[in-house]
């Protein structure tokens, strides 16, 4: 599958200051590509480092399979819609006038503003001023924006920043199903990581301007293996056994609660249990969410 | 350059554009309408008059009118957060000539206004001094270079605040001081480029406190202080186009 976006080595750097180090960024064509960081781990400031919004301070930047130079940037951004930080449009002009504008700059046909503001559901609201807008409104517009021209790349930064479930659960939606109407891949950052989770197939971690982690969500949490939860009757026994074995655990109720353990490992136990008459009526493995994960990569704890 | 040109005409729909700079003329010309021009006295010295009164309007009116039009022209793209999806549709350099194009031509229109404004009061109050083509000319380039300055400066204040106080500020600081820079020392006023509506003046005036009455006489085209306003617009385009070509966004 190729790479519809690339950094290799990318940095940013203010003052002494790395916003952005040594970052290789790998973005699979068709896919919601999630970009996930703390507040300030230099998510935007790698998005607009791909739209040439920032120049890097050392690095490449290879979009669609080229390599970004100020020659061939704006050929290659045509073919990419973007919406960093906050939706951009005039408050005195109308939706409609707004998507005017930029499908001009973008050299777009006008008939495209009817398709994306349909994508959008804005079609109602399209003669209304920008300023009547609501801020979902705004975002769907921005959205709306990035996608004139049939982009093969969305680039959005905090799409959902500020929006009510509702909207949030819209947003998602829209996004979601993108690389599969559109045939568009998507990047999409935030750090609102339960949103995350039910939208992208691949994800990016970056703390403090570096990666710390690059794959599939599937694999992410494959490699992330909670607890494992054994519901027993007899929990006391059980208890005594694993005290026993050396083994450590801690009781919950009725349950015991083990770390994280090798199927082979959990069958054995829960065999010798069975034996010992502990009456092993439950057998659960927590999954971490995607926030555990995250929470323990950026505290420079490894992923078990 | 064509389009971006076609996208800030779409820009300005509904911004008043027009009314603004139409009412920036009227302005200057409704105040110079209240100098005695049907005075018998003062129609053998009639356009002098009115180039004269225009230059001194212009010094108060046009340095806040300039730092509106410019502050406007930038504040839609801080207020819609336009830069950074404008800067990714097309270059920096077609945006900002854009900008500057159709600064331009709202800039021009004060001054367009003032000739014909000229013109208009000759016929109406029947000026007996003879119509001098070359000064109306002198005038007329002299005040669009001025107010083309001012533009540009305000605008790339704006530019470089983002937040249009400081530019509005200097507007209002300017058109104060404007005036009185005329009363003041030449080697002063020469330092002060919103004070080259004065400086470029091709009319002198003499007062005459006993009999009250201003004579009017011809005075050499100050060629150099074109040129001064002229290099000054140059520099302050290349400063402007400089930070639009290195700010991030």
């Amino acid at each position: 599958m190729q790479n519809v976006i690339e950094t290799q080595g990318l940095c940013k750097t203010y003052g002494n200051h790395f916003a952005v180090q040594q970052l290789d960024l790998a973005v699979p064509e068709g896919c919601v590509y999630g970009f996930i960081g703390p507040n300030g781990a230099g998510k935007s400031t790698t998005m607009k480092m791909l739209l040439g919004l920032i120049a890097p301070s050392a690095g490449k930047v290879l979009l669609l399979g080229k390599e970004m130079n100020p020659r061939n940037r704006l050929a290659l951004l045509r073919q990419t819609g973007s919406l960093i930080e906050s939706p951009s449009g005039y408050g005195h002009l109308t939706g409609q006038e707004n998507l005017e504008i930029v499908a001009g700059l973008k050299g777009v046909d006008h008939r495209e503003i009817d398709r994306v503001l349909e994508v959008v559901h804005l079609t109602d609201a399209r003669h209304r001023k920008l300023r009547q807008y609501s801020l979902g409104m705004r975002q769907r517009l921005g959205i709306a924006q990035a996608l004139l021209g049939s982009p093969k790349l969305l680039i959005l930064d905090e799409p959902t920043n500020g929006l009510d479930p509702a909207g949030i659960q819209e947003m998602r939606s829209l996004i979601g199903e993108m690389p599969a109407r559109c045939g568009t891949t998507v990047l999409i950052s935030s750090h609102l990581l339960g949103e995350m989770e039910q939208l992208v197939q691949q994800v990016g971690i970056l703390n403090q301007g570096k990666l710390l982690f690059q794959g599939p969500l599937a694999q992410l949490q494959q490699h992330s293996r909670g607890d494992v939860l054994l519901r027993l009757l007899y929990p006391q026994r059980g208890l005594q056994w694993m005290a026993d074995n050396g083994i450590r655990c801690r009781r919950e109720n009725d349950t015991l609660v083990l770390p994280p353990m090798e199927e082979d490992a959990l069958a054995q136990l829960v065999q010798a249990l069975a034996a010992r008459g502990a009456g092993v009526v439950g057998v659960a493995t927590r999954t971490r969410s995607l926030e555990e994960i995250f929470l323990r990569l950026t505290e420079g704890k490894e992923v078990a | 350059m064509a389009v971006c040109l076609w996208a800030e005409l779409k820009k300005a729909h509904r911004r008043h554009d027009l009314p603004v700079v139409l009412g920036i003329g009227v302005l200057a010309l409704c105040w110079a309408n209240t100098m005695k021009l049907s005075d018998p006295a003062s129609l053998a010295y009639g356009y002098s008059m009115v180039l004269y009164g225009l230059s001194i309007v212009n010094a108060v009116v046009m340095p806040l009118s300039m730092a509106v039009l410019g502050s406007r022209l930038w504040d839609v793209e801080v207020r819609g957060s336009a830069c950074k999806l404008l800067y990714t549709l097309q270059s920096r350099g077609s945006l900002f000539g854009a900008k500057v194009a159709l600064g331009f031509a709202e800039v021009l229109v004060a001054p367009l206004m003032e000739l014909a404004g000229t013109l208009a009061f000759g016929r109406i109050y029947r000026f007996t001094e003879p119509l001098s083509p070359a000064a109306l000319g002198w005038f007329f380039f002299c005040t669009l270079a001025v107010n083309a300055l001012l533009f540009f400066f305000e605008l790339m204040l704006s530019l470089f605040f983002e937040n249009q106080v400081p530019a509005l500020g200097c507007g209002v600081l300017f058109s104060m001081t404007g005036l009185f820079a005329m009363f003041m020392p030449p080697a002063f006023t020469r330092l002060l480029p919103w004070a080259y509506y004065a400086v470029t003046l091709s009319v002198g005036m003499v007062y005459d406190e006993s009999t009250r009455i201003s004579t009017f006489y011809p005075i050499p085209y100050p060629v150099w202080a074109l040129a001064v306003v002229v290099a000054l617009c140059g520099l302050v385009l290349m400063a402007g186009w400089r930070l639009v070509r290195r700010k991030e966004v």
